[in-house]
């Protein structure tokens, strides 16, 4: 089968457009354990070195890249789509600007964090049934941000746990939709995540703050450290 | 028995009483407990407790005030924990920076075989903060270096990681300090020209797992 890479939420539309085409899709922006790429910076956020690395390592296997170059992913999405382009990858440029909100039931249901996120994520290139999830009705906790590359923090969190920010925003179809990402509910107790080296970090310190939130940043792979912080502050806020 | 077992010592409550031993004997000897805390808690006990939610439940057992600031400074990380009205608001935990630790400061003490009450204090120089625990360490050589003595370099040094805990912690007008910084004279009275500092000792995180 024909496979096309892609990273952040690419327009509806194009997702379609190849789907119809018969081909498989790989999500460049997740961590298959290939050993970093020596192209990016080592101040590089994860992801962004996720996106290259995964490239290079699977160029045999993919024939296009989607990516995604505007407010909807990141200015490195932008600078890693040329670079990608330069190394002689097949890069269609794209920017999701679809402001059309649907519902965010996977966000707001009762599932474990890591699942919540994953089947959002899957949710940008298949269909999901969301009617078996149960929506959480008192809700505690909240993790704002975008998938870490380290699933295993989400395993300290509350399967009641509230999705929100950018993650929230992909569920509504709206990636790059400001507004959605900076939406704080009343009453919650958030952990404002980021990827270290990422720029989403001003939004996630200044929510943190506004909002007496646990703003927590990892590069790779989680420390002890950042395990700790985040499980005392659910069990202290319990 | 329960312990607090960090990097370097190991904090013990033997019924009523405290005892503290290098965590190196805990190791070797291969000391189980009914509950831990600390670094190498986990895997020396039968139920552990994250040090920063010790921190905080020891502290709020001590320190009968609905807001405070209490600092864990360990030999390598420091952790704080903020109270208002009963709630907590925040807390972090600083662990890959020795810029703000113990350790740093051992070590130095050790290398020019200090005590703390040797240690220079200087109130009257300006504090400036420490952006690397090793770039620290060059600044106190290139002081020695141009005929300071190591007891007012390394008090000055002193002043910088105060400075740094400080500005982590928010800046508040009164701090708790935990850990075995409380017995460093010199660091206490640094930080105590910066805010007012109350010493709780070393047993906080034991009080949190009691």
């Amino acid at each position: 089968m024909k496979k096309i890479g892609y990273y952040g939420f690419p327009p509806r539309e194009i997702i379609d457009y190849y789907k119809s085409k018969g081909y498989e899709f790989v999500d460049l922006d997740i961590d298959f354990s290939y050993k970093n790429t020596e192209i990016l910076p080592k101040t590089t956020c994860q992801i962004i070195k996720n996106i290259v690395t995964n490239a290079i390592n699977k160029r045999d296997e993919i024939e296009k890249i989607i990516a995604t170059t505007g407010k909807d992913k990141c200015d490195n999405g932008f600078f890693v789509a040329n670079i990608l382009k330069e190394l002689d990858f097949d890069v269609i440029f794209t920017e999701n600007t679809n402001k059309n909100r649907k519902d965010t039931p996977i966000s707001d249901s009762v599932l474990s964090l890591s699942k919540k996120i994953d089947l959002i994520m899957q949710g940008i290139v298949k269909k999901i049934d969301t009617s078996v999830y149960k929506k959480a009705y008192n809700p505690k906790f909240g993790f704002w941000g975008v998938p870490p590359n380290d699933f295993s923090i989400l395993d300290i969190f509350p399967d009641d746990t509230i999705v929100l920010g950018w993650v929230r925003a992909v569920e509504a179809e709206v990636p790059s939709d400001i507004e959605l990402e900076m939406y704080v509910p009343d009453g919650l107790k958030i952990v404002f995540f980021v990827q270290s080296f990422c720029s989403k970090s001003i939004l996630a310190k200044y929510l943190a703050e506004k909002y007496n939130g646990l703003y927590i940043d990892l590069d790779r792979n989680a420390t002890i450290s950042i395990k700790s912080k985040i499980e005392a502050f659910i069990r202290l806020n319990q | 028995m329960i312990a607090d077992i960090g990097t370097t010592w190991t904090k013990i409550l033997d019924g009523k009483y405290y005892h503290v031993l290098p965590t190196r004997q805990i190791i070797k000897e291969k000391w189980f407990f009914k509950k831990a805390t600390g670094h190498l808690g986990k895997n020396y006990s039968s139920f552990y407790m994250n040090e920063l939610e010790a921190l905080a439940r020891g502290s709020r057992k001590i320190i009968k005030q609905d807001s405070f600031v209490v600092v864990d400074v360990g030999s390598r990380d420091i952790k704080y924990v903020r109270f208002d009205n009963g709630s907590l608001t925040k807390l972090d935990w600083n662990q890959s920076c020795g810029a703000t630790t113990g350790f740093t400061l051992e070590l130095l003490m050790n290398y020019y075989s200090l005590s703390p009450k040797e240690i220079v204090i200087k109130s009257d120089e300006p504090f400036s903060p420490l952006t690397c625990a090793v770039f620290g360490i060059e600044k106190v050589f290139d002081l020695i270096i141009n005929n300071v003595s190591p007891e007012v370099a390394i008090g000055s040094f002193i002043n910088s990681i105060a400075l740094n805990i400080y500005e982590f912690v928010g800046k508040p007008e009164k701090i708790f300090l935990s850990g075995g910084m409380c017995e460093n004279i010199a660091f206490v009275k640094s930080l105590s020209l910066l805010t007012e500092v109350v010493t709780l000792g070393r047993f906080v995180l034991l009080e949190g797992i009691r």
